[in-house]
């Protein structure tokens, strides 16, 4: 069977929180290597994509590469590494990147106009590797054997969820940036129903990535901003049987110590749920084997 | 419009619910509603009948509301028509990039019925 790992190169939400209390878990944001035999796929563009570009080189050894990146949207905490991915500017290389159509704009005029003249010296059109663009909606799609399923999240503006469907029946889904509808919102008819299609999207999964950003206490000032209590995510994971489950988005202010203690109290959560999932804080730099 | 002619809504959204509940609650009260259970067959739907009154979801399969929202606006032939998005979303932003297209009104789910009736009458008037 192909190898499919998962490895998390940026792990934050909403700003960099680089600095000695978050050495463990990394203060990179949002960015995830999915590698399949030898293909790329990456979640998000935040500032941990610069790291997994160097890496990439090293790998490739001079070899071209190709690469697939799938945006969830256009807030900068997942597009703003884009601009130091070294790959994209060496003319041998091919990356596809697949987003939706923001608000009112393309995703590709949103992502181009942060590396405009005022922002960034080089411009996108500037970058020597072959760079397509592919504007999807929630329709699926295939990439070679690999199935590609997209939702739309609870997030303000237009946001993406992914799952990918492998080989041998193993898939990864990446949500982040979704706030529980039934938290948001209410508990209600709707809500319930909306909060099942979410889990149905993460049904079975292998591994689910999930925004789990705040903590109960947070949520009472920032309900509405479009990010889930971890607690949340961890009845999501349980609820839709999930064999992995990584917490991840983490809020900028949360230390190392603070994450290990939700990485254990989550998973003494699960665990009394009667769920055999393993759930843990997504830590940068980690690779996990699927 | 006048008189003879019964006032025209179409409704976009996948829950089966909704549609059914906005579908009876309207047609009872006089309204003629059409539903669509996505953005595209909704567009399709629009473009045919040139509703009075597009009630329309954010978080369909398919394409996002607020894609079908600006299309619709695009399109000159639906320029009369009125747009009202019906969402779990109540965001601010939300509300603010609805108008921002060319939305009409946004009333956020779940609701009572009689506040959907209020804004659709005040966007198109009584049955």
């Amino acid at each position: 069977m192909t190898p499919l790992s998962v490895r998390f190169w940026g792990t934050r939400g909403s700003i960099p929180a680089p600095g000695r209390s978050t050495l463990k878990y990394g203060g990179n944001t949002s960015c995830v290597e999915v590698r399949f035999g030898d293909e790329v796929f990456i979640f998000d563009s935040g500032t941990g994509i610069r790291e997994l570009g160097l890496d990439l080189i090293k790998r490739a050894d001079g070899a071209a590469q190709r690469g697939h990146v799938f945006i969830g949207h256009t807030h900068w905490d997942h597009i703003q590494g884009f601009p130091f991915f070294v790959p994209a500017y060496l003319p041998k290389n091919k990356y596809t990147i697949h987003s939706v159509k923001s608000i009112g704009e393309s995703f590709e005029t949103i992502f181009r106009r942060q590396m405009g003249i005022n922002y960034f010296p080089v411009e996108v059109g500037d970058m020597s590797s072959q760079l397509d663009f592919n504007h999807i909606d929630t329709s699926p799609f295939e990439i070679g054997d690999v199935k590609v399923k997209t939702s739309f999240t609870n997030h303000p503006g237009v946001n993406l969820a992914y799952r990918l469907d492998f080989e041998g029946s193993r898939s990864v889904v990446y949500l982040t940036d979704h706030e529980n509808h039934a938290s948001f919102s209410g508990d209600s008819e709707l809500a319930r129903r909306q909060d099942r299609a979410i889990e149905d999207f993460c049904r079975g999964a292998d591994l689910v990535i999930v925004d789990s950003q705040y903590t109960e206490e947070e949520y009472e000032l920032k309900k509405g901003w479009g990010h889930s209590r971890w607690k949340d995510s961890v009845a999501l994971g349980v609820a839709a049987e999930v064999k992995n489950l990584a917490l991840f988005h983490h809020d900028p202010t949360r230390t190392d110590d603070a994450l290990d203690a939700i990485s254990s109290e989550a998973q003494k959560i699960a665990t009394a749920a009667g769920s055999s999932a393993k759930v843990f804080c997504a830590q940068e730099s980690k690779e996990h084997v699927l | 419009m006048t008189s003879s002619k019964k006032i025209q809504v179409l409704v976009i959204d996948d829950d089966e619910a909704m549609i059914e509940l906005l579908e009876g609650c309207l047609s009872k009260i006089g309204y003629e509603v059409t539903t669509a259970p996505d953005g595209l067959k909704g567009i399709n739907a629009a473009e045919k009948m040139k509703p009075d009154l597009v009630i329309l979801d954010l978080l369909m399969p398919g394409m996002h509301g607020f894609d079908v929202c600006q299309k619709m606006r695009e399109n000159p032939n639906l320029l009369d028509t009125k747009i009202l998005i019906s969402s779990g979303k109540g965001y601010a932003v939300d509300v603010k990039a609805a108008k921002l297209l060319g939305a009409d009104d946004y009333i956020v789910k779940p609701y009572e019925i009689q506040i959907l009736f209020d804004q659709v009458e005040a966007l198109v008037g009584k049955p």
